[in-house]
């Protein structure tokens, strides 16, 4: 049986933070890889957000919030990824999707794939966010730490490089 | 790519892009992130063995990032290349030599011919406190702290030059997103709009005066360069960060300033 309240008493809630994790995990991973198209840097992304969460984590105020909390945490992660990685010189777009990430797409989301990657990291992160987990426009600049006319922008742009790179 | 004969309607879009992403938000969570409790994650020195894999790396490569960047190249031509660049290079044994710019960088690396010959192991950390351009410079290579975000300022602060007033703008904006269900992967305020990180930072010009400076860069996250101008107090001779604001007329806006409630993005261009 958790001990909540040892928990609490030592500062280090190990029994909350492991119940938002496993309340939430599958989804940032779901956000993760829908942002970055790589399964590679997606567990680096998600790795380094439940670090700085954990890290974060006793100065939450508010655990009915944990998921969103936790949910931007991730996307930012994701988003700063790249910096990372031109550190070393990688750019993404020399990183060609591997065989397994795109074995479950079939003949036309193979092409939308393509299209998609095309896409920002921000573009993607306002697409998946708003269209596939229903955050509104305002919830996703909270998420993002932006306006919400620059989530609108970033929608409107990025169905426009999808509508150009779709009928290129 | 698939031809199209036709442009595809907004609902055509929209139609491909919830299949798209009923798929990419569906995929299984790999063991990696399925095994990472509170429990490890406080071990951090075997988490960094154990799970982190080449995150540790990316990490100890950063903080031991070593900038090849002519130290005292005087304004307007010090620049700060993020990616491809002659500036930034992730290994501590890198060699001096300038690598050419390649990729998307619009904004290229061209350190002047009079510039010194950079150190061969020159850290980020050797800037000249007391040149202003530096010190804007470093506030987004120093360290490694830009590289992962101002938040990485309140916890490496050593690291970090910006003054006490900055500094705690940034743990009450840090807070107060922590109160809108926000947190420590906070968008960082020193880019002020950029998308996916910073390709280059470039100090076009500087004005010093008695009592700090302002320091005029332009960034770029491979969208096109915008301006911003870093405020620096002079303290003691050397120079700390005090305010980032957005660029209106070819003078700082103090209506962006970071010590607003809403920190706007910066517009690409000067729209003075």
């Amino acid at each position: 049986m958790p001990d909540v309240a040892q928990d609490r008493a030592s500062g280090l809630d190990f029994v909350g933070f492991d119940m938002a994790l496993d309340a939430h995990r599958a989804r940032l991973y779901g956000i993760a890889y829908s942002i970055l198209r790589n399964h590679a840097d997606a567990e680096d992304a998600v790795q380094g957000a439940f670090l700085k969460a954990w890290t974060a984590w006793p100065k939450l105020a508010d655990r009915n919030v944990a998921g969103a909390w936790l949910t931007r945490i991730c996307v930012n992660q994701c988003i700063d990824h790249r910096r990372a990685l031109l550190v070393h010189g990688r750019h993404e777009s020399a990183e060609p999707p591997g065989v397994a990430d795109e074995a479950h797409l079939r003949g036309a989301l193979l092409d939308f794939d393509r299209a998609y990657r095309k896409l920002s990291r921000r573009q993607r992160a306002v697409l998946t966010l708003h269209h596939h987990h229903g955050y509104s426009i305002d919830e996703c600049a909270g998420l993002l730490g932006c306006g919400s006319g620059s989530v609108r922008t970033h929608l409107a742009r990025a169905i426009a490089r999808l509508r150009e790179e779709m009928t290129r | 790519m698939k031809k199209t004969s036709r442009v595809p309607t907004d609902a055509e879009i929209r139609g491909q892009l919830d299949q798209y992403l009923d798929i990419t938000n569906a995929v299984d969570v790999p063991p990696r992130i399925r095994e990472i409790t509170a429990e490890r994650l406080n071990d951090r020195p075997r988490l960094s063995r154990t799970l982190v894999g080449g995150g540790a790396v990316l990490a100890l490569a950063a903080a031991t990032a070593v900038l090849v960047l002519a130290a005292h190249q005087p304004h307007p031509t010090a620049t700060l290349p993020g990616v491809t660049g002659s500036a930034v290079s992730a290994s501590p044994i890198a060699s001096p030599t300038l690598v050419p710019a390649t990729p998307s960088a619009s904004i290229p690396a061209t350190p002047s011919a009079s510039a010194p010959a950079p150190s061969p192991s020159l850290p980020l950390s050797t800037y000249d406190p007391q040149q202003p351009d530096q010190v804007a410079l470093e506030l987004y290579a120093g360290g490694g702290t830009a590289l992962s975000g101002y938040v990485d300022c309140l916890t490496t602060t050593s690291g970090c030059l910006v003054t006490p007033r900055l500094m705690a703008r940034f743990s009450a904006f840090s807070d107060s997103n922590q109160a809108h269900n926000a947190g420590a992967g906070s968008t960082d305020p020193l880019c002020r709009g950029c998308q996916d990180g910073l390709v280059s930072v470039v100090v076009t010009s500087a004005v010093t005066s008695a009592t700090g400076a302002t320091v005029y860069v332009a960034i770029d996250d491979g969208g096109g360069p915008w301006p911003l101008a870093i405020l620096e107090m002079a303290q003691g001779g050397d120079y700390l960060v005090d305010d980032v604001q957005c660029v209106k007329g070819g003078a700082p806006d103090p209506q962006t300033s970071l010590y607003l409630v809403s920190i706007p993005s910066c517009p690409v261009a000067d729209s003075g």
